[in-house]
């Protein structure tokens, strides 16, 4: 008889995309539940909770880092039933952040982290994306008319009444003059000391008249959420009709102003934005207050427009996605616009319009520069300084049939994603007098199907489409399903419908997990590998980024958002949240990879299995009859106390000239021991067959259960009637 | 299961041949190599000890054809060859029914035919697996007969094979696993069935010292009227 050995059996992977007669040896034709740390198969350990219960479910994002402005670390969740975005308090409950107004129209999803702040990205492309700069110990928003007094040259804020506030809470106003008329657009600016709740230092906002304003009623927002300046026009060929009601009721020729759902929230507002008279001169920018009409709307502060002035209407970054590339806030996925990237000059506020000075070295005046009778802002005389940079970055065109779905940074190029191709923007945006960027496409396919499956981790970039999973790799894009798992995941995809997700997360920055759910399983039959019986409605993988191999798929975990964050005291995470089982927890994946306990939190355990490849004994190839005659399991499963783990083990034969059917043989299973050690388990098997495959199902853990290990199989085959 | 017993001789043929034991198909191909293996052994000519047996069977009024099948169902078992008839006279005598061939018992049976009487049966032929006695039975007698089993494929995992326990292994078991091994061919086990019926010859002769000791009865080819004894006088 002969002997075959496979060293480390399964670590080369798990590859649905080929028949399970064809894939090596020491491959698998199907895994679930296995890792392999020490390049060794083994059972994954269980995820935990992290932190208590948020009493309000249906979580669809979730999201911790280190505030450096707070120094803490906070998680925060987002749900999908209303879009409120929620503190996860310790040990349970949460306290909400942003009582969304829109209802169920969207929700958020956390995407990146610029300057200190934890941006949310409303999923509707209208919303505006939320800051967050991490304060916790007051979380309401407290909203009114106050008295305000600002000292010359101060940029401390004193109330007259009171507003809770705390070090990375938001300070929203409509900068006023001093005779208390508003003017220009409300920013929002963080707060970055206070002393009591009638006075607090704003970040980037400055009195910078010659005389202190003192009492001057206006409305004053101090929040944990703040928002941007508005700075994305959704709206540019209009013109000034007519300005009427002292200069605050504008009426114009365009569009009708209902088809662009204008934000008049107080604070959040979009704003109007009038061209000079003429070249050279001064725009005028307003906070829209009112729709009085199809196309008349109300405005915070007198507008001059002359009749034929092109008007714009911005908004406050309603962005899909956005994220942090060479030091600048790059966002996407406006509703009216969803082929165009916008770029704000690096290292900018966001609060405050791109064309203020650099924050820290000269605070926003924006008490002085409202300082006027009307909304002109003295030196800023281009559109860039109300505007993130919008012209030329429309990917590929300004009208395409595919939406720009993410946007992923490298240490090169700004990755682009539509759901069908990948383009690259080169270059860099210091200012808009200093700008090199360039636009190129990278890819037709490799595009991304969700938002949520794009992420990036310490710069290299991971995406899911409908074709494949993909990172960037030394100048190109790399799909890491190619011959491994790639139809499998296009057979998934094929169900992905409305309410679908793919979600992606990095852990122990080894692994890449890739959940997808809510599929219409009426068109993922294609997917059915292995044990399944039935087409799959979600699926998560996983993928071991040192050996560049999926390690197949993982149970009881099929999260609808994955946040990879390692914090100073905390250590790293992988966070997540799921819209089915597990609601109202945050899940870390963490433990399951590095040594956690035997089970997962919500007490079912992982289960291990693993087949071989079907050819065993022809290694790799399926001509000849075999009798696979014995098998030897060289194995560790290890429970620390009262051994009850097991690890069943059945052999698959078929294809013999006498028994062409697959039979499964059922070996006597290996049960735990309390010693760690690999033991070594003989099993005599005696089928025939041209094809012969093993099985192993770790179909009990044991709550003790320290490892459950494969190192090494070894099987006796003597050879049939070879050659016929 | 019992040792030797079918069962367990298929079984050990499945473990010498490396099939499976919990395979059916596996399990089929045993049972018809240990069979194969029994019928072959009883058939080689042999003069087994093991495959004589005795028993008596009842002959009727005036019927004088009997057909090893008939007798064997009446007698439950099945016969390969009756050697010798024994004959219990009613006084608790008995003499041994002469054997002889078709032709001779026809001429005495010829020579009375015209004036033929019925009898206490004294002498016997056979041909085509049924025996003649004669003279037909004037009543229903008891007959004593000594005949060669014909040996059954086993069929129930209890059922027994005739040999004596100490050869049913040694022989039956490496001719099953020879076969078994032939029919999955390749080189490897090609040699090992060459092995196997190695084994199976060696036992095979020794077996044969061993219970191949019956002596075969000879027949007394007589001719009638060749002494007093066999006058016939109707």
């Amino acid at each position: 008889m002969r002997r075959l050995s496979i060293a480390r059996p399964f670590t080369g992977g798990y590859k649905s995309d080929t028949p399970d007669y064809a894939i090596g040896s020491s491959e698998a034709s199907f895994a679930q539940d296995m890792i392999a740390p020490l390049g060794i198969a083994r059972q994954r350990h269980g995820w935990a909770y992290s932190g208590g219960e948020v009493v309000a479910a249906n979580l669809g994002a979730v999201a911790k880092t280190t505030f450096s402005l707070t120094s803490n670390d906070v998680t925060v969740v987002s749900r999908l039933s209303n879009g409120y975005v929620l503190k996860q308090d310790s040990p349970s409950g949460g306290t909400t952040l942003w009582a969304n107004p829109r209802g169920t129209s969207t929700y958020w999803i956390p995407r990146c982290v610029y300057n200190g702040d934890l941006l949310f990205c409303a999923q509707d492309g209208e919303s505006p994306m939320l800051r967050y700069a991490g304060a916790t110990s007051e979380t309401a928003t407290t909203t009114g008319t106050t008295n305000l007094t600002v000292p010359v040259g101060a940029m401390t804020f004193s109330t007259s009444t009171t507003f809770p506030a705390t070090v990375g809470s938001f300070l929203s106003i409509r900068p006023v003059s001093g005779s208390g008329v508003s003017k220009q657009a409300s920013i929002s600016s963080r707060i970055i000391e206070t002393n009591g709740t009638q006075s607090f230092t704003s970040e980037s906002i400055r009195n910078g008249t010659t005389s202190a304003v003192t009492a001057v009623s206006t409305t004053v927002t101090v929040s944990p959420i703040g928002f941007t300046w508005p700075a994305v026009p959704i709206y540019e060929s209009g013109t000034v009709a007519a300005v009427t009601g002292g200069g605050t009721t504008v009426t114009f020729n365009g569009t009708n102003l209902t088809s662009l759902g204008v934000n008049t929230t107080n604070l959040q507002n979009d704003a109007l934005l009038v061209d000079p008279p003429t070249t050279g001169g001064a725009f005028e920018v307003a906070d829209i207050t009112g729709v009085s009409g199809a196309v008349q709307l109300t405005t915070s502060s007198v507008i001059n427009g002359t009749a034929g002035t092109r008007i714009r209407i911005l908004r406050r970054s309603p962005f899909k996605d956005a994220t942090v590339h060479k030091g600048s806030l790059y966002g996407t996925g406006v509703k009216q616009y969803p082929n165009r990237v916008f770029v704000f000059p690096a290292t900018k506020d966001i609060g405050i319009p791109p064309g203020a000075p650099l924050p820290k070295d000269i605070p926003y005046d924006a008490i002085s520069r409202a300082g006027y009778s009307n909304a002109t802002v003295t030196g800023y005389t281009a559109l860039s300084d109300y505007t993130a940079f919008s012209d030329g970055l429309d990917i590929p065109s300004r009208y395409d049939s595919t939406p720009i779905v993410a946007l992923l940074s490298t240490s090169n190029q700004l990755l682009v994603l539509k759901p069908d191709s990948v383009y690259g923007i080169l270059g860099d945006f210091v200012s808009p007098s200093q700008s090199t960027l360039t636009v190129a496409k990278i890819s037709d396919g490799a595009g991304c199907i969700d938002l949520r499956s794009a992420v990036t981790y310490e710069s290299v970039p991971f995406w899911a489409g409908s074709e494949g999973i993909y990172t960037w790799r030394n100048g190109a894009v790399v799909d890491l399903t190619a011959g491994k798992v790639r139809q499998e995941w296009q057979a998934l995809m094929r169900g992905y419908t409305t309410g679908s997700f793919v979600t992606t997360g990095l852990v122990a920055g080894s692994y890449l997990v890739v959940s997808a759910g809510a599929l219409d399983s009426t068109k993922t039959g294609g997917a059915i590998v292995g044990l399944d019986s039935a087409a799959p409605t979600n699926r998560t993988f996983i993928y071991d980024l040192r050996t560049d191999i999926w390690l197949g798929r993982v149970s009881n975990f099929n999260p609808t958002h994955m946040w990879t964050t390692s914090v100073e005291d905390g250590g790293e995470a992988l966070l997540s949240v799921d819209g089915a089982a597990h609601q109202g927890r945050v899940m870390n994946f963490y433990p399951a990879v590095t040594g956690g306990s035997a089970s997962d939190a919500d007490a079912t355990y992982p289960r291990f299995r693993a087949w071989t490849s079907a050819s065993l004994a022809q290694a790799e190839g399926i001509e000849g009859e075999t009798r696979f005659c014995d098998l030897m399991v060289h194995s560790n499963v290890y429970d620390q106390t009262t051994p009850t783990s097991t690890l069943d083990i059945s052999v698959v034969s078929g294809g013999s000239l006498y028994e062409s059917p697959n039979q499964t043989k059922n070996l006597t299973s290996i049960t735990a021991d309390t010693t760690n050690r690999v033991d070594r388990f003989k099993r005599q098997i005696n089928r025939v067959g041209r094809l012969h495959q093993v099985r192993f199902d770790m179909s009990v853990t044991d709550s003790s259960n320290q490892n459950s290990e494969i190192p090494e199989i070894v099987m006796s085959f003597r050879d049939g009637r070879r050659g016929t | 299961m019992a040792s030797g017993d079918f069962q367990d001789l298929y079984n050990k043929a499945i473990y010498g041949s490396r099939r499976d034991t919990s395979d059916a198909f596996d399990v089929a191909r045993a049972k018809e190599a240990v069979n194969e293996a029994y019928l072959y052994v009883a058939s080689t000519g042999d003069p087994w000890d093991w495959l004589e047996k005795e028993a008596q069977f009842n002959v009727q009024y005036g019927q004088d054809v009997y057909t090893y099948d008939a007798i064997g169902a009446a007698l439950s078992t099945q016969i390969a060859e009756i050697h010798t008839l024994t004959m219990d006279d009613d006084s608790g005598g008995g003499w041994v029914l002469d054997s002889m061939s078709w032709p001779a018992l026809e001429r005495i049976s010829w020579s009375t035919q015209d004036d033929e009487r019925y009898g206490e049966p004294i002498m016997f032929s056979k041909w085509d697996r049924r025996i003649r006695i004669f003279p037909p039975p004037d009543e229903a007698y008891t007959l004593g007969m000594f005949y060669r089993i014909q040996v059954q494929e086993m069929v129930n995992d209890s059922e027994v094979p005739l040999l004596p326990l100490a050869w049913r292994t040694r022989l039956l078991v490496p001719f099953a696993c020879a076969r078994l091994l032939r029919q999955e061919g390749g080189a490897e086990s090609a040699n090992e069935a060459d092995r196997y019926m190695v084994d199976f010859d060696r036992a095979f002769r020794e077996a044969r010292t061993a219970t191949a000791t019956a002596k075969m009865p000879s027949f007394r080819l007589q001719s009638p009227g060749w002494g007093e004894k066999y006058y016939w006088e109707p």
